[in-house]
């Protein structure tokens, strides 16, 4: 709790902090090998996105990060990955804390089946955040708001979540995801499912939520990555071939598949 | 341009092209999904007609056990002076003569049957447990035993069914005219019976005889034949004369004069009957393997016993005075059509029964003892209740030790054991399990349970106990294919917001599985309730006649009453039968709609 407020108090003279260090990091499925030896810094209150063909491991890194691999069973990870310089594979830290502190929205909008108030209030509770009803509300109260919904459901909060469209759906989920307090947010594929429109909203709510969180966003639309991101890490068969700035990527990226698949010769 | 079009009609046009050969399997396909859908269709009705079949038969069985016929007696309990003191006392009660109290009120309603044989026949009217009902009457208020009132109690189960129309068909005709009767060696004969009424009676007789011939002349045929074989026989021997053929040649003869006179009385006995058939003016002497017809006035029941062009004569065993002229109208003609030979009442029975009838006595009702007491070996008093609260005492032991243990054992296996060869193994068994005969789950139920552990035979507890066993598998397979159907985003949507494991199955994934768990169980439960085998074993099929009252009370289930009842020869029983399995589909109906009615209730889409 006390780093995310330094952080928010910090703000942008953090900006250039390390959040997330990756070190020589391979991953395995059972025999078979996803990563090779990748190495990134994911810096604070920046928005990084990962990009690359299909398969290239972008969302098996993202998962790395807040140890969603452990799910499952065969995969096997090596290397070296620190939150706030500390490892998170540490057979000391608990997966339970760090996936408070790192905090997930998937492909696919997956609200509980409850009503919208449950489900942005269950993360809060299970953490033991809220101590009142009145603390309960206001956290689901601010989560909404900073996930630019609160309008559109302040009259149905115990509706179920499920009934809201795709583009909402998936706001409802960044909201629970920011509603436990996460100092990274992961982001897989968050605007596939959407709509232009629902998609134009998300990327809105991105580019404020940095200014609070560092974010980390798998795309496969490289506009999206151009638009919302700051940096930009370049994957192909399993290996981080570019990162960089984002600007710098996209207009002189130093390596040859970087520039073929920006220009959709690969992919 | 042309060219090519001018190609693809040549291509068209000639039959072998690759695109005429693709309309041709498709053309096939649809004949071959119409074909399909038929048989789907043809196995779908099949198994309707099969069930309709099925049910109708097994109500219109069980339609008479649903009712019963009941006797008003009067019970004068002054007139035994009974010491109202043995009452209060369960051992003094036993030396009331209860018998002797019901069986009297019975006599007193006709009391001019007073041989021993008519004392009995009309004591065995009402039902055997009589007396015990009318202890268990002044057991629960002994204020009764000094005083007088009425009561109803069962008849015998045959009496019943005389009056359900079980025994034999009935015909009865008012008499048309006045008739005179004439008394001679006490017989009565009767000159000027009308001839509509007499026609009835000589078509009753004639079609009664027509059956007596056909069955001689079928004896007749067999002795016919039996003779030419004989015949026959004799004959090959003798074109070979040695010893033995000479022997069986003397035998042969004389089964052959045997035969032949066999064959002679039948053929004068056809010949009888054809004459008495064909000519009305013949004198017809009835027997007891023809229908009982008699003329009933009032309480006097007169057996015909000659019928005659001219005169028809009747007996009677009663000792009322038989008036000698009877008015049109007051005088009945009564027909049992099924013969006194193959009848289990007896015309002496049917008379005391219609007398009792005719006294206003004898009242037809729903049959709520059906559903209240326990099993008895007189049919009209076997009931369901004890056996329904057994199955009921079953299901709840069954539920409350195979539910829990197989949500369990679900969520373990899908949710938190690793998937490695151990866990495989436990997997593939228990696939089995659900397989195993549940005479298996008897037999292990009655070493370990009852064996090992002591637990008592014929109880609810240990019958719950195996069958908990038997639906266990069911339970845990259902459960986990219902944990499996919850989609996994909704599990990585709560491990990602830093859900324990533990969190994520009793918070989301649970509470979404439950009512396909909740299904499994009951379809578990419904083939539990119908399993008979493993409580045989185990001792669930005694006779049991009270109500238990807990788990380890002497128990009995609906199905193994249904084997036991099924069992038996009476013919009340196969009615009781039939409603005690109507009464335990309609439970099963009960618990399937249930099941259906949770899953609508609590089915989420997402």
């Amino acid at each position: 709790m006390n780093m995310i407020v330094s952080d928010v108090a910090m703000g942008v003279e953090m900006a250039d902090q390390v959040k997330i260090k990756v070190n020589d990091v391979d991953v395995f499925y059972g025999a078979k090998q996803a990563l090779f030896g990748v190495e990134l810094d994911i810096k604070a209150n920046q928005v990084t996105s990962l990009i690359g063909p299909s398969g290239c491991g972008k969302s098996t890194f993202l998962k790395c990060l807040n140890r969603m691999n452990d799910t499952v069973d065969i995969a096997r990870i090596q290397g070296l990955i620190t939150l706030d310089g500390v490892n998170v594979y540490d057979s000391k830290i608990d997966v339970v804390e760090l996936r408070a502190r790192v905090g997930m929205v998937f492909q696919k909008p997956n609200p509980f089946p409850k009503s919208i108030y449950e489900n942005i209030a269950y993360g809060a509770r299970i953490h033991g955040l809220a101590s009142t009803k009145a603390d309960l509300d206001a956290i689901v109260a601010s989560s909404l708001e900073k996930a630019g919904l609160f309008e559109e459901v302040k009259d149905r909060l115990h509706e179920p979540g499920t009934s809201l469209s795709g583009g909402q759906q998936q706001r409802l989920c960044i909201a629970r995801a920011i509603a436990v307090s996460p100092e990274v947010i992961l982001m897989d594929e968050p605007c596939s499912a959407l709509d232009p429109i629902a998609t134009a909203k998300v990327e809105e709510l991105i580019d404020e939520l940095k200014q609070n969180y560092t974010i980390v966003i798998v795309t496969h639309s490289m506009q999206q990555a151009a638009r919302v991101s700051q940096y930009t890490a370049f994957f192909h068969l399993g290996t981080l071939v570019e990162y960089g700035e984002t600007k710098k990527i996209f207009t002189s990226p130093t390596d040859k598949r970087t520039e073929d698949y920006i220009t959709g010769r690969i992919g | 341009m042309t060219n090519i079009s001018a190609n693809n009609n040549d291509i068209n046009m000639s039959a072998d092209t690759p695109k005429e050969r693709m309309r041709q399997r498709l053309k096939a396909r649809y004949r071959a999904e119409m074909r399909f859908k038929l048989y789907g269709l043809g196995a779908i009705i099949i198994a309707a007609i099969a069930l309709v079949i099925l049910v109708q038969s097994i109500l219109i069985q069980a339609i008479p056990a649903f009712t019963a016929h009941s006797m008003i007696l009067d019970i004068d309990m002054a007139e035994h002076n009974i010491d109202p003191e043995l009452a209060n006392d369960v051992k003094q009660v036993n030396k009331i003569d209860f018998r002797k109290i019901i069986n009297n009120s019975v006599y007193s309603f006709l009391p001019d049957m007073t041989s021993r044989k008519q004392k009995k026949d009309l004591r065995q009217i009402l039902s055997a447990s009589a007396p015990f009902e009318l202890k268990k009457s002044v057991m629960e208020n002994p204020d009764i035993i000094e005083g007088q009132f009425k009561r109803d109690y069962l008849l015998d189960d045959v009496s019943d069914l005389y009056f359900k129309g079980y025994i034999s068909e009935f015909r009865r005709l008012t008499g048309q005219s006045d008739i005179q009767l004439e008394m001679e060696n006490n017989s009565y004969s009767v000159l000027n019976i009308e001839q509509a009424n007499k026609m009835v009676i000589r078509e009753i007789l004639a079609t009664s005889l027509s059956q007596e011939r056909d069955a001689v002349k079928r004896l007749l045929d067999l002795n016919v034949n039996t003779l030419k074989r004989v015949q026959d026989e004799i004959n090959s021997f003798s074109e070979n004369s040695s010893a033995s053929n000479i022997e069986r040649n003397e035998k042969n003869k004389i089964s052959l004069q045997q035969l032949e006179a066999k064959g002679k009385q039948l053929q004068s006995q056809l010949e009888g009957l054809n004459l008495l058939i064909k000519d009305e003016s013949e004198v017809i002497n009835l027997s007891s393997k023809m229908p009982s017809i008699f003329i009933k006035t009032g309480d006097i029941f007169l057996k015909l016993s000659q019928f005659g062009a001219n005169k028809l004569v009747f007996n009677s065993s009663t000792k009322l005075s038989v008036p000698t002229r009877i008015e049109a109208g007051n005088w009945q003609i009564f027909v049992i059509e099924k013969p006194e030979d193959i009848r289990l009442v007896s015309d002496q029975q049917a008379i005391m029964l219609e007398r009792l009838n005719d006294l206003g006595i004898i009242h037809k009702h729903f049959n709520w003892h059906f559903f209240q007491g326990g099993d008895s070996t007189n049919p009209e008093y076997a009931a369901i209740a004890a056996a329904f609260k057994g199955s009921l005492l079953l299901l709840v032991v069954t539920l409350c030790l195979s539910f829990p243990l197989g949500v369990c054992a679900a969520v373990y296996l899908e949710e938190f054991a690793p998937k490695n060869q151990i866990t495989d193994f436990i997997e593939v068994n228990i696939n089995n399990l659900a397989a195993v005969p549940s005479i298996i789950f008897g037999l292990f139920g009655l070493a370990i349970f009852h064996g090992a552990f002591g637990i008592e035979r014929g109880t609810a507890l240990i019958g719950g106990m195996v069958l908990a066993l038997m639906t266990m598998p069911t339970i845990i397979i259902a459960s986990r294919a219902s944990l499996r159907a919850v989609p996994p985003s909704i599990r990585e949507a709560a491990l990602g917001l830093g859900a324990s494991r533990l969190q994520t199955v009793t918070h989301h994934v649970l509470p979404l599985a439950l009512p396909g768990m909740m299904t499994g169980t009951i379809i578990g439960m419904a083939q539990a309730l119908g399993e008979t085998a493993p409580l045989i074993l185990i001792g669930l099929i005694a006779f049991i006649v009270d109500i238990p009252g807990g788990f380890t009370d002497a128990s009995t289930a609906l199905p193994s009453l249904i084997y036991k009842w099924g069992d038996q020869a009476f013919l009340a029983f196969q009615h009781k039968t039939a409603a005690a399995i109507v009464c335990l589909l309609i439970f099963l109906i009960f618990m399937n709609a249930m099941a259906v009615i949770l899953r609508k209730k609590f089915e989420r889409r997402w």
